[in-house]
């Protein structure tokens, strides 16, 4: 029935308003039910993690997990203090470097600038495994290895070219006869990059601000790589470490450790969320 | 007062486009571009000449500035003996399809259903982006859990099922790690398709639509020539990205199996992680690079090649 081409859904509303239901419920469980296990095993006493049948809503409700973490001085703190500031840093130095060659990309004429934005564009393509090879010995040789400005500066190699790509398209929304009406006022380009542009485009750098934060606090490989010394671990190397080994079964504490970290990031996104799927948008404009 | 003002207008076009193709523009462009390219040059692309370079060498990590040069020696291994590298390469192509198919119909099911007129569409919207922003370590951990063989959730709910009659030791073995990475890897990418497709829909002509309803066209019919032909460049860019990004998932496999059990998970990133920092192969990593950008080279060829026709 479903395949004759001539068959409109929409005149049968009910079959198809319950036939929408029945798939939107069972996708929602797959996309939603790890999160609520993670948060329901994080209220639980350890032992009630390993019940069979599983207890789907904690019997004994505790925050003893989320006491445990946030008391760990030498684990769970330190590792969240180095992702907060490195994740910070990362935000803070994309948006400074990637504003004025988004602006550049958008508005200024010279030279190869095809060339350039593409090769900036394809360094995104290159897998971080691949550089990570090579990168730590010369972190080694350079002294880079285990200090903040070392992951700042590798995060934000990756967060560059998406960075770059959304301000070129919100700097392209910015109408020109604003920038043309500063220039007869005498501005110079840094004048109105400064004055013009950046106050009209701070959405955008809100969503690189939130690109390049999340990257770092999520990445694995450079924070588990260019780090050799316990205490500057970011949360995804430490997290390995601690659970994956050692305390391996402390199902509880780990989750309320999760929580704790993800808590941050979700909550950034989805209140961020629409400047950046502005960014994508604007980007892909002229993509 | 209206002609004057807009004669000053077009003068100050002229003499601001004028001063645009000058030198000064040029400076300005080396100034604006210096910090993002001196970064990228430093991090990235001195790195990926020093993997080249060492490709052809027996580097080492632990005796550095004591490596030779053995010509092609590595690829000669890697192509001819290494037998981890030939799965490596399989299973890497295979987590990368399965991964990309299962997000992208899921999330395209998920954008479908939420672009439709629904109770609580927005607060769905937003719940369902929450996997997307779950770190890679700690989709990972959960994964452990979940797939765990004596406690986890999932064996306890095919159980319930009847679907299996004995838990199955998910990471443990060689038939079942694979899938149950996949499984973790789909959950937490669905919601990236679901984003830019449901974006996409958004900006899908009513007008159309309605047309095709007119002349008669079903559900299907609209879906197949209205809804497909005008996504059809957010899903040839996003599945371009994300077969990319897949095949260099690092941080779920790494962080569940580390490639085991007996290699039955070793992907490429993997592979060519323990080569470098557990092995200490900086040559032959190397060289296992080196083969790896000329098949993302090809892929990008053929790609473009593709998208152009």
């Amino acid at each position: 029935m479903l395949a004759r081409l001539d068959f409109d859904l929409d005149q049968y509303p009910r079959f198809k308003s319950t036939a929408m239901a029945i798939v939107l419920v069972v996708l929602m469980l797959f996309i939603f039910f790890p999160t609520f296990w993670m948060l329901s095993t994080s209220l639980k006493p350890n032992e009630d993690a390993f019940a069979v049948p599983p207890k789907w809503v904690p019997e004994t409700v505790t925050l003893k997990n989320y006491e445990t973490q946030l008391n760990d001085r030498s684990g769970f703190r330190n590792y969240f203090q180095n992702g907060v500031i490195v994740s910070l840093g990362t935000a803070l130095v994309s948006i400074i470097v990637a504003m004025p060659a988004g602006y550049a990309f958008a508005r200024l004429r010279f030279r190869a600038k095809r060339t350039l934005l593409l090769i900036i564009l394809a360094s995104q393509m290159f897998p971080a495994v691949i550089i990570v090879i090579t990168l730590y010995s010369l972190y080694r040789e350079i002294k880079l290895l285990d200090s903040y400005a070392g992951l700042i500066l590798a995060f934000t190699s990756f967060s560059i070219p998406f960075s770059v790509w959304m301000l070129r398209g919100f700097c392209e929304s910015v109408p020109e006869e604003i920038e043309e009406a500063a220039f007869v006022d005498g501005c110079s380009r840094v004048g109105i990059l400064w004055r013009i542009v950046i106050p009209l485009i701070r959405p955008g750098m809100i969503a690189v601000g939130l690109f390049s934060f999340l990257n770092a606090w999520n990445n694995l490989l450079f924070a588990l790589s260019l780090t050799t010394r316990l205490d500057m671990r970011t949360i995804p190397p430490g997290f390995l470490l601690t659970y994956v080994g050692e305390f391996q079964y402390k199902w509880s504490d780990m989750f309320a450790g999760s929580v704790l970290v993800t808590l941050p990031t979700v909550i950034l996104f989805i209140g961020l969320q629409r400047f950046l799927v502005r960014g994508l948008m604007a980007g892909a404009v002229k993509g | 007062m209206q002609p004057s003002a807009s004669l000053t207008r077009r003068l100050a076009h002229r003499i601001f486009l004028s001063r645009q193709g000058r030198v000064s523009d040029g400076m300005y462009a080396v100034m604006f571009l210096a910090p993002v390219l001196i970064i990228l040059v430093v991090v990235i692309f001195y790195p990926l000449g020093r993997v080249l370079a060492y490709s052809v060498t027996n580097a080492n990590l632990l005796f550095p500035d004591r490596e030779t040069y053995i010509g092609l020696g590595n690829f000669d291994f890697l192509i001819n003996q290494d037998q981890i590298f030939k799965t490596a390469v399989k299973n890497t192509i295979f987590f990368t399809l399965a991964s990309v198919a299962g997000g992208f119909s899921i999330g395209f099911m998920l954008a479908l259903i939420l672009n439709e007129k629904l109770p609580l569409r927005n607060v769905l919207r937003g719940v369902a982006l929450i996997p997307w922003v779950v770190p890679g370590v700690i989709v990972a951990l959960m994964t452990l859990y979940m797939f765990n063989g004596e406690v986890g959730v999932i064996n306890y709910t095919l159980r319930s099922f009847d679907l299996i009659d004995e838990n199955i030791p998910w990471f443990g073995s060689l038939d079942h790690a694979m899938w149950a990475v996949i499984v973790a890897n789909v959950w937490n990418q669905t919601p990236f398709y679901m984003l830019m497709l449901l974006a996409g829909l958004q900006t899908c002509p009513d007008d159309l639509m309605e047309a095709a309803k007119i002349d008669g066209a079903g559900s299907l019919a609209r879906f197949r020539y209205v809804t497909l032909p005008h996504l059809s460049k957010v899903i040839m860019i996003i599945t371009a990205l994300m077969v990319i990004w897949n095949f260099n998932n690092f941080d779920l496999i790494w962080t569940t199996t580390q490639g085991g059990p007996v290699n039955s998970t070793m992907v490429l990133s993997v592979y060519t992680y323990r080569q470098a920092f557990i092995s200490f192969q900086t040559g032959y990593a190397s060289a296992i690079a080196v083969l790896w950008l000329l098949g993302l080279l090809a892929f990008s060829y053929f790609y473009i090649r593709a998208m152009e026709s």
